[in-house]
């Protein structure tokens, strides 16, 4: 992430010194960043959206001990980590399958996937609705309807499609919206 | 887009569940092929942003803007700004005070709408749920909080003192080092901020900190999980820590360690004065610190610089108070002999020279090592004191170790007349009793105007905080009486604990004065009634005006041990 750092120093001294609407600053610096790392391993956005509630509740709690200098975006990650982990193991004991599932594929690509977070640009992250909106229809209808649960059937039903197409148009436009947010920041 | 990516990603958007041998398979792929498993990362990080950025309040606004839509709106910033409202200011610093004091806040706001309840309906005092009082256990004990040194405990945790049981469950510590004394023989010290949970006397998991393990003999079963190992005794101690980050390390101060990735049968051993930290590749080594972890010399030696810096802080708001010319009677017990049968007043104004005389009483260690403090054996001990003059208002105050409560009622203090008053006498000059009840309650008793001498009195209880959990722990109790407010409030640790309308402007008799036990009335006398205090007493402060709630509780913060 390239955020302003000075910026969000100042905020974080703020916020250190007893003004803590400073940490609005974070929060939307970093609010988009957090819950769309959250998303991509949590199913349920209720969750999602509880879980980077707490993460930015722990960041503020723990403001103190970050350490100028070092990737903010990376240090609030660690602890969104932590709580997905948390998540996990608490719906572990629930002896979900599913949970069990999504559980090992995470701790399988948390490393990759911190890579990948590392090496996209806020700006990037900032330019990507504007990448949505300018997708071709029939890709921004898929994007726009989400794929989860059985949204990936009604969308083929409604496109006169099959859900490997879906599925495939959906992965193309992944790909598109990368290139996208990237010819931007360039 | 391969089929193997395909069905990975339909299962992980659809949440549905795999054939165990399809799930197995693809798993192993994703193990073992990076540029597989590169690809599905980027899927679902793609995906998620998607998700994160169309899904919340305040972005769809800024999507519909971005395809000519409206304006942003609130959403999780609000909320969170409005939790953040709720906890302490975040600090730079390992410092003790601002913690404590911001904690102190919350728990006093808790507090105050006790209090308004209790001026609500002063003849049901509640027992506040303030975590700042603490209460006991849940369930049976696992452990014992052997030392707390410069702790601040984290927001929404009881404020633990030294010598208090630990049931199974979590212990969040914000700042400072404690020691935690499990059942089992283990002995942890934990440095903050920290997040360990106590399971049983012979397993913790810590989720955050650092901790050094202890472990004799006796405490061979013991292990100590983290989110990714499983650290086994092998009878020597180890240091164990994982970061907010999630880096975990383990480092074997003493002797052989035996650790295990979690979910994994293979066990590894660290020799003596090594240390591994996990890595997606497995355990891998990294430089021994011992200095990274807490030990018992280093914890022991910090102890009592804080006990100094404790007492000398404490000498000093004592001092002041010594100065007010409010105070009337400052027992700190302090420079005293042990063979001395008075108790010096230390006030410097009105008041001075109102010795107290020791009947009985002997003298013992008080908060700290180093300062005195009177121990009383319940039967006939007793403390006597005079102080001439007659007051609207009055604070008592006192720093007491309750060790039973064996009979019906106990005696704090209280003020007696040698001849029992009547009539005019009586109402010129309310007598008080300051009282503990049996079932923990603190008391506050008002002889009634006019009431025939000496039964009837008018009983301003406090919840039944002193229960059987606390005894043996310093505490802090007070008793305000605003004479021209008409308000009479009872404090535990400095947080008021219950509030009672009593009629304006009367005045209170302080002539002579009885700490420690109460002359029983005849009657009483003829039952074998008894008042002695069980326990001991290392100050007592009286005061003719009303102390404020902040100023109880930075009296409570700088002398609680």
């Amino acid at each position: 992430m390239n955020h302003d750092i000075e910026a969000l120093h100042a905020a974080i001294d703020e916020v250190l010194a007893g003004h803590r609407d400073g940490f609005r600053h974070i929060v939307r610096e970093f609010g988009l960043g957090v819950r769309g790392f959250i998303a991509s391993q949590l199913y349920h956005l209720d969750d999602v959206d509880d879980l980077a509630q707490d993460v930015f509740l722990a960041a503020f709690e723990a403001l103190g001990s970050y350490r100028k200098g070092d990737d903010f975006g990376a240090w609030i990650r660690g602890i969104a980590r932590n709580k997905v982990k948390m998540y996990f193991r608490t719906r572990m004991r629930r002896e979900n399958a599913m949970e069990r599932f999504r559980s090992e594929v995470s701790e399988v690509v948390e490393a990759d996937l911190e890579k990948a977070s590392l090496a996209v640009e806020d700006e990037q992250l900032a330019r990507l609705l504007h990448c949505i909106s300018k997708l071709p229809d029939k890709m921004r209808r898929i994007i726009q309807g989400g794929l989860e649960g059985q949204k990936a059937q009604a969308l083929a039903e409604a496109m006169e499609s099959s859900v490997a197409v879906v599925y495939v148009t959906n992965h193309r436009a992944h790909k598109l919206l990368r290139e996208c947010m990237q010819r931007k920041v360039a | 887009m391969e089929k193997d990516l395909q069905d990975l990603v339909a299962a992980w958007l659809r949440n549905a569940e795999l054939q165990p041998a399809r799930r197995d398979e693809l798993l192993n792929r994703l193990r073992t092929d990076d540029a597989f498993r590169r690809e599905f990362v980027g899927e679902i990080q793609m995906h998620g942003y998607v998700r994160a950025a169309q899904s919340a309040e305040p972005r769809w606004p800024l999507l519909e803007e971005a395809m000519g839509g409206h304006e942003d709106a609130p959403g999780m910033e609000d909320s969170i700004m409005a939790r953040l409202a709720q906890m302490p200011t975040p600090r730079q610093q390992r410092t003790w005070n601002p913690w404590w004091a911001a904690a102190g806040f919350a728990a006093l706001v808790v507090a105050a709408l006790v209090v308004v309840r209790q001026v609500n309906d002063p003849a049901t005092p509640v027992p506040p749920a303030s975590p700042a009082l603490g209460g006991a256990p849940q369930a049976p004990a696992v452990a014992v909080l052997s030392h707390v040194v410069e702790a601040a405990w984290a927001d929404g945790e009881p404020e633990r003192q030294e010598g208090a049981e630990l049931s199974a469950g979590w212990v969040r510590l914000a700042l400072g080092t404690v020691q935690i004394d499990l059942f089992s023989g283990a002995r942890l010290f934990v440095e903050g901020p920290a997040q360990i949970e106590l399971r049983s006397p012979t397993e913790a998991f810590l989720l955050m900190g650092k901790v050094a393990c202890e472990l004799g003999e006796q405490a061979r079963s013991f292990r100590l999980l983290t989110p990714g190992l499983s650290v086994v005794n092998q009878g020597n101690s180890f240091g164990v820590k994982v970061s907010e980050l999630g880096e975990q390390e383990v480092h074997a101060l003493e002797g052989k360690v035996a650790v295990s990735r979690t979910g994994e049968l293979v066990t590894s051993q660290i020799a003596a004065k090594e240390a591994r930290r996990l890595d997606d590749a497995g355990l891998l080594e990294t430089p021994f610190r011992p200095e990274d972890f807490p030990a018992m010399e280093r914890v022991r030696e910090r102890e009592q610089k804080e006990v100094s810096r404790l007492l000398a802080a404490w000498r000093a708001m004592a001092d002041d108070l010594d100065r007010d010319p409010t105070t009337r009677i400052h027992f700190n017990f302090e420079e005293q002999s042990s063979f001395d049968a008075a108790l010096t007043n230390r006030v410097r104004g009105e008041g001075v020279g109102s010795d107290g005389q020791i009947i009985g009483a002997r003298w013992a260690q008080g908060r700290w090592p180093g300062k005195g403090a009177l121990e009383f054996r319940g039967r006939g001990q007793r403390v006597l004191a005079r102080l001439p003059g007659k007051f609207t208002s009055l604070t008592l105050l006192a720093w007491v170790r309750v060790d039973a409560l064996p009979q019906p009622v106990t005696a704090l203090m209280s003020s007696e007349e040698l001849q029992p008053p009547t009539g005019q006498e009586a109402t010129a000059a309310r007598l008080w009793q300051w009282l503990i009840k049996a079932n923990g309650q603190l008391a506050f008793n008002l002889h009634r105007e006019g009431g025939p001498a000496p039964t009837q009195w008018d009983i301003h209880p406090a919840p039944a905080l002193l229960i059987p959990e606390r005894q043996g722990q310093w505490l802090c109790l007070a008793t305000v009486l605003d004479g021209e407010a008409g308000v009479l409030t009872q404090f535990v640790n400095g947080l008021p604990v219950a509030r009672h309308k009593v009629p304006p402007g009367r005045l209170l008799s302080l002539a002579h004065l009885s700490l420690g036990n109460l002359t029983p009335a005849d009657a009483e006398a003829r039952l074998g009634a008894s008042f002695g205090f069980f326990g001991a007493m290392d100050e007592l402060l009286v005061s003719v005006r009303p102390f404020g709630a902040a100023e109880l509780r930075r009296y409570y913060e700088v002398g609680r041990p």
